[in-house]
């Protein structure tokens, strides 16, 4: 008997499972500029650590991968080699905003990109402003925004290599 | 559904206490669902949970030796990172030798916790997959595949041998994750890690045939 309870309530939940995902697909996004899943992401401009300005809204039609980081926190460090080979073997683009108000120097930043060799772009958020507007608490925090500028995904703490393509598959 | 919720300056993802409770309820519902007399099931059980417990410990063993250079510059970049695929697989060499030599020993025994692992595998895989359609709408293929094997499972629990059912599960999940290839918690193992799965799964069931089929 027990059995076949514990066989009924499995069928429910796949049954419930499947009858959300169909409303869900039904339902058309809340394209609302904000932070959750389904929102626009909101736009920013910023100076990268080469001297390039970056405006978010630019890479409408490409994905793109906000990470914001800094070079003393140990999950960042262990998190660049992965994001470098994500930067590699797809056709994303990164950004990784370094919260360079929380740096002991400026100068740590351009020697930790030249340490893990990274080629990707840099944006320095030197007025803290950016990380206010994506109210970053914990970093790493990596947001991955679809091809429409629409967040699709975020993450508190490192991500590895894995599920960077994981989420970017996702995006497809 | 927030991915993570804060406790002060500490993180907890809420993928981790999904599949920490996908593993708690899966324990107790094969509690229900055991063709095992209730001693049996609770020593079964309590393996079961070792085992467990050795595979946490050797995936952070795993992704230490994996990423042996790092640590030895950086001991917390390690040691704060999610394992990959690559920990998984030492984790599993580590734990299926190390439980072979401190709980199992005899092929017997090894096919009886197999079928308690496989259960609480799949009961737990079900639950977290379900979480994580319902609060993150991922794929619902994988919820039904493990639907289709968990209600087979629960259909002959008790009337073919526990061993037999154990290896059909592997066979079905190995081929499953052949054609739908969803992650595995947070893992995602590569084909050759399923068709040894499916290999191992027919192999054993050929063994437990050419044994004379006898019953656990």
């Amino acid at each position: 008997m027990k059995k076949w309870i514990i066989a009924i309530l499995l069928i429910a939940m796949m049954a419930y499972a499947v009858i959300d995902f169909l409303i869900g697909n039904q339902e058309s996004e809340n394209e609302e500029v904000g932070l959750d899943i389904g929102n626009v992401a909101p736009d920013f401009e910023l100076q990268t650590l080469t001297g390039d300005t970056v405006l978010l809204s630019d890479f409408r039609g490409q994905p793109v991968m906000l990470n914001f980081w800094a070079t003393w926190c140990p999950p960042c460090r262990a998190e660049m080699p992965d994001m470098q080979q994500f930067h590699e073997n797809t056709d994303i683009t990164i950004l990784a905003i370094n919260l360079t108000t929380t740096e002991a120097t400026e100068k740590d930043v351009p020697d930790f990109v030249e340490e893990f060799g990274l080629e990707f772009a840099i944006p320095m958020d030197r007025e803290n402003k950016v990380a206010d507007l994506y109210q970053i608490r914990p970093i790493p925090t990596s947001y991955l925004i679809d091809r429409d500028g629409v967040i699709q995904f975020y993450t508190f703490g490192p991500l590895n290599y894995e599920q960077m393509m994981l989420e970017y598959n996702k995006l497809q | 559904m927030p991915q993570a919720f804060m406790l002060g300056s500490l993180v907890i993802k809420t993928e981790l206490i999904m599949i920490i409770a996908s593993f708690v309820i899966g324990c107790i519902l094969f509690y229900f669902l055991s063709p095992f007399d209730k001693k049996q099931t609770r020593q079964l059980l309590d393996t079961a949970s070792n085992i467990l417990f050795t595979l946490i410990i050797s995936l952070w063993i795993g992704k230490v030796l994996w990423n042996i250079d790092v640590f030895l510059s950086d001991p917390m970049a390690v040691l704060t990172y999610p394992s990959n695929t690559m920990a998984l697989y030492l984790a599993l060499i580590l734990t299926i030798g190390y439980s072979w030599w401190k709980w199992i020993r005899t092929f017997r025994s090894y096919q009886g916790h197999l079928y308690v692992l496989i259960t609480i595998f799949l009961l737990a895989s079900f639950l977290h997959s379900f979480m994580e359609q319902i609060f993150f709408q991922t794929s619902w293929q994988y919820l039904v595949g493990l639907l289709i094997l968990l209600s087979y499972l629960i259909a002959c629990s008790g009337k073919k041998a526990p061993g037999v059912l154990a290896n059909t599960m592997l066979i079905g999940w190995g081929l499953l994750q052949m054609i739908i290839n969803a992650p595995v918690f947070q893992f995602a193992p590569s084909l050759i890690f399923y068709i040894l799965i499916v290999v191992l799964g027919i192999l054993q069931k050929y063994l437990h045939y050419s044994n004379g089929g006898r019953q656990f």
